[in-house]
């Protein structure tokens, strides 16, 4: 099963267990279309009238201040996204007015909201290829889960429509396992099999998918297989990196990345995002401050240089972090 | 608020209504804003792989409709019609539109592939570029 899959199945089963959960974005059931930009809701206006599955005109503040709206009376909307760079459009929604409600109205008002978009350099330029989690995860009051498999995309999606609170849920571009007419130019294919019962995934769990003694490497979605790749290569050589994918960065499971520093000393993040100022940065800060006794070398950030995505594919791929370039930033770790 | 509906393919019709619209904004008597609503079509697909299957399915007569209302063929005609254009005027307008177009593929076609480093110029301006 597809990514793309794993999360239509994810809103469906819910939209059958709970009256209350409703869907809400431009163009996620037009008969005919995609299904959003990416396919995740194709097919589900089938099963759904517009009560449940609402399509807005092209205005991400209204849509999402629509789902706010709901969620405070209520509901407990998922909205999408079709690109995460279009966050923006709305951000004083996402920024000054759902992440505060809980807070502001001291802990009175809930806000079950789920927030779906898409990141990840794709050919697109610039401003359809922003990695947005950072801006996000330095809100207070968002979760945010990042999932790069079918099996935690289901689980993650669910465990988000039943958190009474607003949650983030950033996927990419390149492993929804889209097809037709939505297939994407260079995807990895992360085809899985997702159980059919009903199951979430927590959030604040991270999983350990490779184990290895020399270096732990956190990364995330795209970053995560170019990681496994680095991973494969260098094992080659006899270098063997522990990858660790957080699945949710806020709550982030320091615990399983502390473990696993007890074991390899070693740090090295990999994100998509640009550098300054990325979850790669918080994570070592965070490390240093607190656990800076498990580390034995200088910790590593591998990310996209700090500058826009170009529209040129040679340009997006020199910017965009590799499996050579996560490689030898492990081989320079170990050197020094 | 003063409202029209109108041919948006015709651009005689979209000048004089905004036209009447910019009078009725400037005039001393302060009739503020107008609506505007210009009936026009989309031709092809949103972007590069949209094939435009969302429509309804009997589209090939609204869109053949609206494919031979070109806005400006019909500006064409009407400049022709009304005798404010020759049509030799206008073969030479669209002769160097024609050769703006091709100069501009040629020079993207000629011009080097870009170079990966390059993604990391233009963040800011660089001066005596």
């Amino acid at each position: 099963m597809t990514i793309a899959k794993a999360l239509r199945l994810a809103i469906a089963e819910e939209m059958r267990r709970d009256p209350t959960v409703i869907c809400i974005g431009e163009d996620i059931a037009i008969p005919g279309g995609w299904g959003g930009a990416f396919t995740v809701t194709w097919g589900l206006e089938r099963e759904f009238d517009s009560q449940r599955l609402r399509n807005t005109p092209i205005s991400e503040a209204g849509l999402i201040g629509a789902a706010i709206g709901a969620a405070l009376t209520g509901l407990r909307p998922i909205a999408d996204f079709q690109y995460s760079d279009f966050l923006f459009c709305a951000a004083d929604q996402l920024i000054n007015q759902a992440p505060k409600i809980c807070f502001m109205s001291g802990g009175r008002w809930k806000l079950p909201l789920v927030v779906r978009a898409p990141v990840g350099a794709s050919t697109r330029g610039a401003q359809h290829a922003q990695c947005p989690e950072a801006w996000i995860m330095h809100t207070p009051g968002w979760k945010l889960a990042v999932p790069s498999s079918p099996y935690d995309a289901k689980g993650l999606l669910k465990a988000a429509v039943r958190d009474d609170n607003p949650v983030f849920i950033f996927e990419h571009k390149l492993l929804y396992g889209s097809s037709g007419a939505r297939k994407e130019d260079n995807a990895v294919q992360v085809d899985e099999p997702v159980p059919d019962e009903d199951f979430v995934v927590p959030f604040g769990v991270a999983a350990i998918r490779r184990p290895g003694r020399d270096i732990s490497v956190v990364a995330t979605h795209l970053m995560l297989y170019r990681s496994l790749q680095a991973a494969y290569e260098l094992a080659k050589e006899g270098i063997e990196l522990e990858v660790i994918d957080p699945r949710t960065l806020v709550p982030f499971d320091y615990e399983t990345v502390c473990e696993s520093l007890g074991r390899t000393g070693r740090l090295m993040t990999v994100e998509e995002d640009s550098r300054r100022g990325g979850w790669g940065a918080e994570v070592l800060a965070e490390i240093a401050e607190k656990y800076a006794d498990l580390l034995k070398a200088p910790p590593v950030r591998v990310a996209t240089y700090d500058a826009p995505i170009a529209a040129s594919p040679v340009m997006e791929r020199f910017a965009v972090p590799d499996a050579a370039r996560i490689a030898q930033a492990a081989r320079k770790m170990l050197a020094t | 608020m003063p409202a029209e509906t109108i041919d948006g393919n015709d651009v005689f019709a979209v000048f004089e209504a905004a036209g009447r619209a910019v009078a009725r904004a400037r005039a001393r008597a302060r009739e503020g804003p107008s609506f505007l609503e210009c009936l026009t079509y989309r031709r092809c697909g949103h972007s590069r792989r949209d094939q435009n299957k969302y429509r309804k399915f009997d589209y090939q007569e609204e869109e053949a409709h609206w494919l031979s209302r070109d806005p400006l063929e019909l500006a064409r005609k009407r400049l022709m019609r009304e005798g404010l254009a020759a049509q030799s005027e206008l073969e030479t307008i669209d002769r160097a539109v024609a050769s703006e177009v091709q100069e501009a593929l040629d020079y993207g076609e000629q011009a080097p592939r870009p170079q990966g480093e390059e993604a990391l110029r233009h963040v800011f301006w660089e001066e005596g570029e």
